[in-house]
């Protein structure tokens, strides 16, 4: 990541999922501190409250309860949104093929629409990319 | 046809009619000229018969006359009266009179009339000599008139007079007796010709009696017949004339609307039709009968009826226009559609439920797909960190367990996979677009990237055809593949080909591999069916499925043609024209 200094949301209800992503990016070295939260509602809490620290990247997954990746990005992505809420880049991590959810993700702005993988070394090198691409990529402070 | 025959009877019964009454009359008209002749000649027969007795009576009268004048000549000549004479002139003036009259009797007797000068001359002869006695008296007194008297050959003379009119008379006789005869000849030959002729027009007319009676009963029995069709048919006929009142109302339309024929003849139609058409109605009749367009006239449509107790009914109007001499009159023709309608209701209710039941077992396969895939990775993600975390714990066994693990993991989400591509096929629209094969079957083999060993040729040129691209790459992907997959020789070969089936392309795709027993044709198309064992080969069974599931969306088939150990070929149908997709997968 550019910003070590910044932390990653991860929006993932699933917690095998939600640790297969942290130890990932533990086994990349990663050193970016991962918050996490389980679901749309709770991450738009989390950005809103000015207590927390605002993420350099949101890890979203679409099928959550209670709020949705694709209603969270509605919000997220609203006009009348705080922009700079709206400026953080999200990557969505899903099980869904659907052309309809990747229409309405990128729709939506989302800067990468990635399928998590189901063995575990795929799924690292899934996340290396990613991290070297926002290593590579500037983001706006 | 029937119909025509029906008319063409008709003409010739009228025809016939026609005919008999035209023989009749001709036979009255001949009838009455043969009398008018007959009485003509029987007329002229007796005016003949009747100059014949005068003739006689004139030939006796001559005669007698003559007699007479001799006789008073006679007395004259004993006497010397001169009064005596007076009857003598008398008489020879009758018989001069007589003769002319004789003339005019005899005029249509020829022969008789040519010996009248004959007797003319006799008769003068004989007054003549009457005169010379007469004469020899007055100048010489009676001696004289005795001398001259014995001297003439009178009494000679008479008799030769007496002759002749005797032959004449004899003549006239047999002249009157031929006449009669040729005249009750005649009258006997127009009798029986008369009689004849009566016969053929009391013949004729009787014939002409049994036609029209046999006519008359047949156009009865065929109204019968008629009339007991439109009583009993199930179909509603009512009839209206051209003000729209109702004239027929069979028992059928009875039945339909509740009203009795007694109750609505006479009344206008719109009775039975609900508003907005009850108040319209005069006015389409109006229109339609200056000349504008028929609406229903001449063909069916599916209209709204209404009841005698106001409930709709719903019906297939027919209606056709016949004209009974200057009179238009409709008939129409209902049928009742409620059963039809009740049982489209009931049809369209089927497949609303189907619909629904199609589309929630293709969304329950979406996200039973989805809902599995978390836990899976789960075991697969733990497996694996088992198998790092703990790989100075685990002995050989527990880390082979552990891969066994992963392994399945792997293959349940390629099940799910292939859940979810079956299960997408039909339910995710592409936009169809012209896809030339030649390009696809090329890129797909390329993505496949079939090992050196195994070579895949286009025989031929491949078709263009309207489909969904991703679809399309589907089919052939699967089934190259597959070829490549259960390849069991060195050298592999597969031949993609393609043949003109008529309205469709008929596709192929034939390997040398090891061919699949008949037996097993049916069953390799259908879905999680796999011929090998899972942990020998890798496969879902899904691949096959897909494949037909994709052809028989596009209205296609799909067919193996193999034995076990000759390779096999695959083949399967495309339409050439746009494929219609089944609306309901379509829609979905």
């Amino acid at each position: 990541m550019k910003n070590p200094a910044k932390p990653i949301l991860l929006v993932e209800d699933d917690q095998i999922d939600m640790m297969t992503v942290k130890r990932a990016l533990n086994d990349l070295h990663v050193t970016n501190r991962i918050a996490h939260v389980e679901n749309g509602e709770d991450a738009l809490a989390y950005l809103n409250d000015p207590a927390s620290e605002r993420p350099c990247l949101i890890l979203l997954d679409l099928n959550m309860p209670v709020m949705g990746g694709i209603e969270f990005l509605r919000v997220a992505r609203d006009v009348d949104a705080d922009p700079r809420i709206k400026r953080i880049p999200v990557v969505v991590l899903t099980t869904s093929e659907e052309q309809q959810d990747k229409v309405e993700s990128f729709n939506l702005g989302v800067a990468g629409y990635i399928r998590k993988p189901v063995d575990y070394q795929r799924f690292v090198e899934t996340m290396r990319t990613i991290n070297a691409y926002w290593t590579v990529s500037e983001m706006p402070e | 046809m029937a119909e025509s025959g029906l008319e063409n009877k008709r003409w010739t019964v009228e025809r016939q009619v026609l005919a008999g009454f035209a023989l009749a009359i001709v036979v009255l008209a001949i009838v009455g000229a043969g009398l008018y002749r007959a009485t003509l000649g029987f007329i002229s027969t007796s005016a003949a018969v009747n100059r014949s007795e005068q003739a006689l009576t004139a030939l006796e009268g001559i005669y007698s006359l003559l007699n007479e004048a001799e006789s008073r000549q006679r007395v004259y000549l004993l006497l010397g009266d001169e009064t005596e004479l007076v009857p003598r002139h008398a008489a020879v003036a009758r018989a001069h009179a007589l003769v002319t009259e004789l003339d005019a009797l005899l005029v249509d007797v020829p022969a008789l009339r040519a010996r009248l000068p004959e007797l003319q001359r006799r008769v003068e002869l004989r007054l003549s000599l009457l005169d010379a006695v007469l004469e020899a008296r007055r100048s010489g007194g009676f001696e004289a008139g005795q001398r001259q008297l014995a001297a003439s050959p009178g009494r000679l003379e008479m008799d030769a007079l007496h002759t002749l009119i005797v032959q004449m008379q004899d003549e006239v006789r047999s002249h009157r007796g031929a006449r009669q005869q040729t005249a009750q000849q005649g009258a006997r030959r127009t009798l029986a010709m008369l009689g004849l002729l009566f016969l053929l027009a009391v013949g004729a007319l009787t014939a002409l009696y049994a036609r029209i009676r046999r006519e008359a009963q047949e156009r009865r029995e065929s109204e019968e017949r008629l009339d007991a069709v439109v009583e009993t048919a199930s179909e509603g006929i009512i009839t209206i004339d051209d003000a729209g009142r109702i004239e027929s109302f069979n028992p059928a339309a009875e039945r339909l609307f509740g009203y009795t024929a007694a109750e609505v003849a006479g009344r206008n139609v719109s009775m039975l039709m609900p508003e907005p058409d009850r108040s319209r109605h005069d006015g389409y009749l109006r229109r339609y009968l200056d000349g504008g367009e028929a609406h229903i006239i001449g063909f069916g449509r599916e209209v709204m009826a209404q009841r005698r107790d106001g409930s709709p009914l719903p019906i297939g109007l027919a209606v056709s226009e016949m004209r009974l001499g200057p009179r238009r009159l409709f008939t129409g023709i209902v049928h009742d559609l409620t059963e039809r309608r009740r049982a489209e209701a009931r049809q369209a209710e089927l497949i609303d439920d189907l619909q629904a039941a199609n589309e929630e077992l293709r969304n329950f396969a979406y996200v039973v797909s989805h809902d599995l895939k978390a836990p899976l990775r789960g075991i697969g993600s733990l497996a694996d960190w088992l198998a790092s975390d703990y790989a100075d714990k685990l002995d050989a066994q527990g880390r082979e367990y552990l891969a066994l693990m992963k392994n399945r993991a792997s293959r349940m989400d390629a099940l799910i996979d292939g859940i979810l591509e079956y299960s997408r096929v039909g339910r995710v629209k592409e936009t169809q677009v012209a896809v030339d094969l030649n390009a696809l079957v090329a890129d797909t083999v390329q993505m496949l990237a079939p090992p050196p060993e195994v070579s895949v040729i286009v025989e031929g040129t491949l078709p263009t055809v309207l489909g969904e691209r991703t679809r399309l790459q589907q089919l052939f992907q699967n089934l190259v593949s597959n070829a490549i997959k259960h390849r069991d020789k060195p050298e592999g070969r597969i031949v993609i080909a393609s043949a003109d089936a008529g309205d469709f392309w008929q596709l192929s795709v034939a390997d040398n591999g090891p061919g699949i027993d008949p037996r097993h044709h049916e069953r390799v198309f259908q879905l999680f069916q796999v011929l090998t064992p899972r942990d020998q080969k890798e496969s879902t069974g899904v691949g096959l499925a897909l494949v037909k599931k994709i052809v028989e969306l596009y209205g296609g088939r799909v067919w193996i043609d193999s034995r076990s150990g000759e390779g096999s070929t695959f083949f399967f149908t495309l339409p050439k024209a746009a494929p219609a997709t089944r609306e309901g997968e379509a829609a979905a």
